[in-house]
């Protein structure tokens, strides 16, 4: 928690030893001298102690591990509860927890960028963006592999920031430099996210869809894009912003391991966060091909409506149909669909003979297929009339 | 050379810091050595007065900070606010009011 203490303090009697070392002492000599003139370091690191109460950092650490906690419980709801209502709305919830752990996680890597290179250098800028920018694409590739206008969008915010910060550096104080690296970290992060593109306004064609064959004709909810083949020259901007920006990462984390003052710690906290960002396209590939993670926010209503209007859950090949075909974002048609579907009528039949103990009547199958009502709803209106 | 009492030092140290990091931004071995170099070794601030006091100033938002990794080591260094540039000015002009009035008292 004082680790900060240590380092200054540290740093300070390394100088002295260098200074008594340079006019001549042997290092042994120097240390001992450099020790000697530091004073009593224990009341020191104490008297600084004192000045630093460690409130923040125990609120830092317990938020920490509640989040993490929260991660970790939902996590075991979906994977436990996988076919129920809980399951299923922990799934939403996950996605929501693992959207705002990229956000803490870029700006925590923003943050070791600067206290690695100072905020001094216009160079943490350009590293730090380059960072956002290969986890915008990473994230445009794992949530929705082909469509690439929001990092185009990010990939242009991104620049005229960088632009901006590069003409204004000596102008902006160290804390307004952070701030808006950090802020242009979070809203190229959200954007895509949420995939909303940043300059929907000017760009005149909101929607790529990035394709490697020109001959297949897109339908559905893709009918407004733009096909755009892999090599065409609007998708080199991020092509080229992809490769500087892994170049760089790379030499980045060589300079880090090369450091003998940075801790152990964040060298392998850097190298596995940047090595996860580079696995997760792979990991995830295929998940959306089939817009696996683009129906989770709308798992909910279907199953719910599943168990309203059929009396089950849907099953893996319901939601893939679904997901394949985007028809969730049409959900009063859905029901519609499921209202009047052999299925239903076949399950009303199948309620209204375990209630009754026989074979109801055609009038009584349609009445209550018909009607709006849940299975569950017709079982007990149906159970109050027998009883009556 | 002459001693200098505790004392007296103890009300001019956060002056002299926030005028020496008015040239520019340095670290705290560097602002000690700059302080005796510019005194002509009369002054010299121990590490136990140095560090609570930049430390302090910093919390009152005279001072800023940032680390850097420099040779194997990580060094914090300090630069004056826009607050601390205002204290600094107050305190100068304080200080040579303070003097001038001493110096005035003692050769009457």
């Amino acid at each position: 928690m004082y680790q900060f203490i240590d380092d200054e303090l540290s740093c300070h009697l390394a100088d002295c030893v260098d200074d008594l070392v340079a006019q001549g002492a042997s290092v042994e000599q120097a240390q001992v001298e450099a020790k000697q003139k530091f004073g009593d370091e224990l009341a020191i690191r104490t008297e600084l102690k004192r000045l630093h109460p460690p409130l923040l950092k125990i609120a830092l650490c317990i938020l920490t591990g509640c989040a993490l906690l929260t991660g970790l419980a939902l996590f075991g709801l979906v994977y436990f509860k996988s076919d129920s209502l809980l399951g299923i709305t922990s799934q939403q919830l996950l996605l929501r927890w693992c959207f705002f752990a990229v956000i803490a996680l870029m700006v925590l890597l923003d943050y070791w960028v600067l206290q690695f290179f100072g905020i001094k250098q216009r160079q943490a800028t350009v590293l730090s963006l380059l960072l956002t920018e290969l986890v915008v694409l990473v994230i445009t590739v794992v949530l929705d592999i082909n469509n690439f206008e929001v990092a185009i969008h990010n990939a242009i915010f991104g620049l005229i920031m960088l632009g901006a910060m590069w003409l204004l550096w000596q102008h902006l104080a160290w804390l307004m430099r952070r701030l808006t690296i950090y802020g242009t970290s979070v809203v190229m992060i959200v954007s895509a996210e949420l995939q909303r593109p940043l300059f929907n306004w000017v760009l005149p064609h909101p929607c790529l869809y990035v394709i490697k064959d020109d001959s297949i004709p897109l339908t559905g909810a893709l009918t407004h894009c733009q096909q755009v083949q892999w090599y065409q020259p609007i998708l080199w901007l991020l092509y080229i912003i992809a490769a500087v920006s892994i170049v760089s990462l790379i030499g980045w984390v060589i300079q880090l391991w090369r450091n003998h003052g940075t801790q152990l710690s964040r060298k392998l906290a850097v190298s596995i966060s940047l090595a996860l960002l580079s696995l997760a396209p792979v990991m995830t590939h295929g998940i959306n091909n089939h817009g696996a993670l683009d129906i989770i926010p709308w798992e909910r209503d279907i199953y719910t409506a599943y168990i309203e209007i059929l009396g089950r859950a849907p099953q893996d090949k319901d939601i893939q149909f679904y997901a394949t075909t985007k028809a969730y974002k049409h959900l009063s048609k859905v029901k519609t669909v499921l209202y009047n579907s052999p299925e239903r009528y076949q399950k009303v039949k199948q309620v209204l003979q375990e209630i009754s103990g026989k074979t109801p009547s055609q009038k009584q199958i349609n009445y209550y297929a018909h009607s709006f009502m849940s299975i569950e709803q017709i079982r007990q209106d149906y159970l109050a009339k027998t009883k009556s | 050379m002459t001693k200098i009492n505790k004392e007296l030092l103890k009300g001019s140290s956060d002056i002299m810091i926030l005028k020496v990091l008015a040239d520019g931004q340095l670290y705290g071995y560097e602002i000690a050595k700059r302080i005796k170099q510019l005194s002509d070794d009369v002054l010299s601030m121990g590490e136990g007065t140095l560090y609570p006091l930049l430390h302090r100033l910093e919390a009152d938002h005279l001072l800023e900070s940032f680390w850097q990794e420099v040779g194997g080591r990580k060094r914090k260094y300090y630069g004056l606010t826009k607050r601390g540039k205002k204290v600094l000015a107050e305190k100068t002009a304080e200080w040579s009011s303070f003097t001038k009035a001493i110096h005035s008292v003692i050769h009457s």
